[in-house]
């Protein structure tokens, strides 16, 4: 059967290809779903020992690659596979990009934009400007290393056999970002994809399966059904050494239930971005703030849905974010509105018109076809919702204002973007009370770092475990 | 929102069309509508609304459309339910007038919607017959209504316990009531009146929300209680089932009639909406399709362009409601819907915004937060 542009929907190594038709009790069938777009998501349904076996031989295959690769293989090789992905002139780029289009709905072009949004820290350099900043020597991961802070110590730093990531799928390749890193610790990884992208992450493995068959061994994709993890992956999540969940209570919780209580969850929690004209922000930064917004179809956590302008008028703003959303539609065609996108987004128009119809304080921009809107209004607020291309403009009289308005959100506000000079200090200081972990220029938002402390964490580092070697005399 | 009131003059042409409706309602028994009189109709009464309430002149001005620019029904701009939240549609004042609210349980951004309805009179005539018609069979003074409803003296601000009310006072024998108050259903008010109607062979329409018939269920089934209602009995729900809620209609009902003695054909669903003074109505259990008066009409249109869909496809549905004569009389839904040859079939509300990811709608954070 045909699975369409990017081809299967999943990885599994360690199973006989036929073994997926036709499992050892009969034949288990098929998970299937469909993307918003309607594209076919179709993954095995794995028997307890299917699971078993794939889990098994990732960890067989990661505790291989320590002994016969070194940091430096893996980074050259895992770097180079996903910047084919990225690469338009590269088949496997192509490739992507129709997959993306294919799930998503986005035009070639958003998504051959956000492919080369996310490459940028898949660069060699990128990753290992990554491990430099969190770990120091890289060569940590291969071996022991003397320790410069205590004479005669050695330490080396390694990820467990196994590890399990489960994706929420909302930015494609956030879940690619996940692999490379456990792949960096020196861990394999079983790894649930998000329905919405679930097919660029088995594109990945298979890549890296054309340079480094062994590699692409030690990481497993799939894809199943609800929060709950189903008997045949909650092995995976009891053999797993370390366990990342992209994803909101009830899915940390559903996890939680079913892998031994001492396991660690590292946990990527729903945040929201937060954009911030200061009031000397000058009229060009309303385009910067369009580009952010535009970015990754605002799937992001990094994405602003919410702009908070202090000291100028809020509807004048958003004329100029309006004209920026205009040329962002032509620069990178919207993808279209599902009718449950639709229903939504002209009930947030209708809210917004209706609230200043009287006294003039609101004002809607957007075309008819729905594909972006910005709502402004002239009295504060903080309401929003995750709709695409739309945001939310609210006038802040000041900066104590904007503290009483973001508190509540403490520690939920992933970063804000911010224009203008008069109060960065304040701004950066109330960000750093609200646990933001990254607070720069509109315009920047979208595209962090590397090295860029998501959550306001390391990446890398709570993937590791640390073993200290004091050699006996 | 303040209020905006036409002049004395306005007012009595409003009044005018109000009690030339009531009338006009109260004499319905079952007839359709030529498309000219529901035109006539819509049309006088935007002309009057278009004059009278200065949101809703605002809102038709800013879509290019003014009374002489109306072709027929169809080209009224409809308000969106949202903005009901926002802004009272007012295109008349009274000193009996009734303000209704939503339950606020959709919607997400926290505000109740408010309908303020200056002609009670032809609120009542817009549900009378069509209850009689499609819930009663055309009887009146045969069934022992009582309703789970709390009585509208109660809450203050829903039109169903309003409704109830009327058809209780209008259509019910003695000993029809309501055997809910703010605090909650009486059940065993509830079951004592069913065994009274048993055992005096008196039929009973029962009426009170989907939510409500699923919790007697779960009692009945706990109990072991069962009743042998007598015949031409009625069961009539309303409210449907809110998203997430988890129960399914269809399923309740399948086991609530037979611990009551009913059949499948003795199931009413009731459609109503706050922002409607009319209702609609469907008999039978799986999903049934929804008839209403003739001087409501219903249209299925595309979520993204607003144009009409052909019959039997998909889309939002969009109400004219001639009884809305003291607000709008077009209210555009957040509920999807088919019209076929059966009628309408009413598919839920849009669940809202979908999720996008780890990018939440700020109450959602919040809420998350919460959660904790």
């Amino acid at each position: 059967m045909t699975d369409g542009p990017g081809g299967r929907m999943w990885h599994l190594p360690g199973l006989e290809p036929d073994g997926i038709a036709m499992s050892d009790s009969g034949d288990l069938g098929w998970h299937e779903t469909r993307t918003a777009t309607g594209r076919l998501v179709r993954t095995p349904r794995l028997s307890d020992r299917q699971a078993s076996a794939v889990a098994a031989s990732v960890r067989t295959a990661a505790l291989e690659a320590r002994s016969v690769r070194t940091h430096s293989d893996v980074l050259r090789a895992i770097s180079s596979a996903a910047l084919r992905l990225a690469d338009p002139s590269d088949v496997v780029g192509r490739e992507a990009e129709l997959l993306l289009s294919s799930e998503l709905g986005w035009s070639p072009e958003a998504a051959r934009e956000a492919l080369a949004g996310m490459s940028r820290e898949w660069t060699e350099h990128a990753l290992g400007a990554l491990v430099e900043s969190e770990i120091g020597d890289p060569a940590l991961l291969d071996q022991f290393v003397p320790d410069p802070t205590r004479a005669g110590r050695l330490r080396m730093a390694v990820g467990p056999p196994l590890q399990f990531q489960i994706h929420a799928g909302n930015v494609p390749g956030v879940p690619v970002t996940g692999a490379i890193l456990a792949l960096l610790a020196r861990s394999g990884v079983v790894a649930k994809t998000g329905a919405d992208e679930p097919g660029l992450l088995p594109l990945f493995a298979r890549t890296l399966a054309e340079s480094d068959p062994l590699l692409a061994s030690c990481m497993a994709a799939t894809w199943w059904p609800g929060e709950d993890l189903p008997p045949a992956f909650a092995r995976w999540g009891k053999e797993a050494g370390k366990v990342v969940v992209y994803g909101g209570n009830s899915a940390v919780r559903a996890v939680r239930q079913q892998i031994p209580p001492d396991v660690e969850i590292v946990v990527y929690g729903p945040r929201v971005g937060v954009a911030v004209f200061l009031p000397d922000a000058a009229d060009e930064t309303a385009a910067l703030l369009a580009r952010d917004i535009c970015a990754y179809e605002q799937r992001g956590c990094v994405s602003p849905r919410i702009a908070l302008v202090i000291g100028s008028d809020p509807l004048v703003l958003s004329d100029l974010i309006a004209a920026g959303m205009e040329e962002e539609a032509a620069r990178v065609t919207p993808p279209a509105v599902s009718d449950t996108e639709a229903v939504a987004l002209r009930s947030a128009r209708a809210e917004c018109e209706f609230a200043g119809l009287e006294d003039g304080s609101t004002r809607v921009s957007g075309p008819p076809d729905l594909s972006w809107t910005v709502l402004a209004h002239r009295d504060a607020g903080i309401a929003s919702e995750a709709l695409p291309r739309a945001v939310w403009v609210y006038g802040v009289p000041s900066l104590d204002a904007l503290d009483t308005l973001l508190s509540p959100f403490e520690g939920r506000i992933q970063s804000i973007g911010y224009a203008g000079r008069e109060g960065d200090a304040d701004l950066a200081r109330l960000a750093a009370r609200l646990g933001v972990s990254r607070i720069c220029a509109l315009g920047e938002m979208a595209w962090p770092p590397p090295d860029w402390r998501h959550e306001g964490r390391h990446r890398l580092l709570p993937l590791l475990t640390w073993t200290d070697w004091e050699p006996g005399s | 929102m303040s209020a905006t009131t036409g002049d004395a003059d306005l007012r009595m042409r409003l009044a005018a069309i109000s009690a030339e409706l009531t009338e006009q309602l109260l004499a319905w028994r079952g007839e359709k509508w030529s498309d000219a009189r529901f035109d006539e109709l819509a049309g006088r009464i935007f002309t009057l609304q278009f004059e009278a309430s200065t949101p809703f002149r605002k809102y038709c001005v800013s879509r290019g459309m003014d009374p002489g620019r109306i072709r027929d029904w169809r080209d009224i701009p409809p308000v969106p339910t949202a903005a009901f939240r926002r802004v009272e549609f007012r295109a008349s004042q009274s000193a009996d007038e009734l303000l209704f609210r939503t339950s606020g349980t959709t919607g997400g951004l926290n505000a109740r919607g408010r309908h303020v309805v200056p002609f009670p009179e032809l609120y009542r005539a817009s549900l009378r017959e069509p209850f009689r018609h499609f819930v009663l069979g055309g009887r009146q003074r045969e069934l022992r209504l009582l309703s789970l409803i709390p009585p509208f003296a109660t809450t203050r601000d829903s039109s169903l316990g309003w409704m109830l009310d009327d058809v209780i006072d209008g259509f019910g024998m003695p000993g029809s009531r309501s055997v809910a108050d703010e605090s909650g259903i009486d059940w065993q008010d509830l079951e004592s009146a069913c065994r009274s109607a048993e055992q005096e062979e008196i039929p009973v329409c029962l009426a009170g929300t989907t939510v409500a018939f699923s919790g007697w269920t779960d009692r009945l089934e706990r109990e072991g209680t069962r009743f042998s209602l007598p015949a031409g009995s009625v069961l009539m729900d309303t409210g449907g089932v809110k998203g997430g809620s988890g129960l399914d209609r269809a399923d309740m009902l399948s086991s609530l009639l037979p611990l009551l003695g009913l059949d499948s054909v003795q199931a009413v669903n009731e459609f109503g909406m706050t922002e409607l003074l009319s209702q609609m109505y469907g008999r039978g259990i799986e999903n049934p399709p929804l008839s209403g008066p003739p001087w409501l009409r219903t249209q299925v249109l595309d979520p993204v362009s607003l144009e009409p869909r052909p019959d039997g496809s998909e889309g939002i549905l969009c109400h004219y409601d001639l009884a809305n004569v003291g607000s709008v009389i077009g209210i555009l839904t957040d509920d999807r819907g088919r019209i076929g040859s059966e009628g309408l079939t009413w598919l839920g509300r849009s669940p809202g915004a979908p999720p996008r990811g780890c990018s939440l709608a700020t109450a959602e954070l919040l809420a998350v937060q919460d959660d904790d």
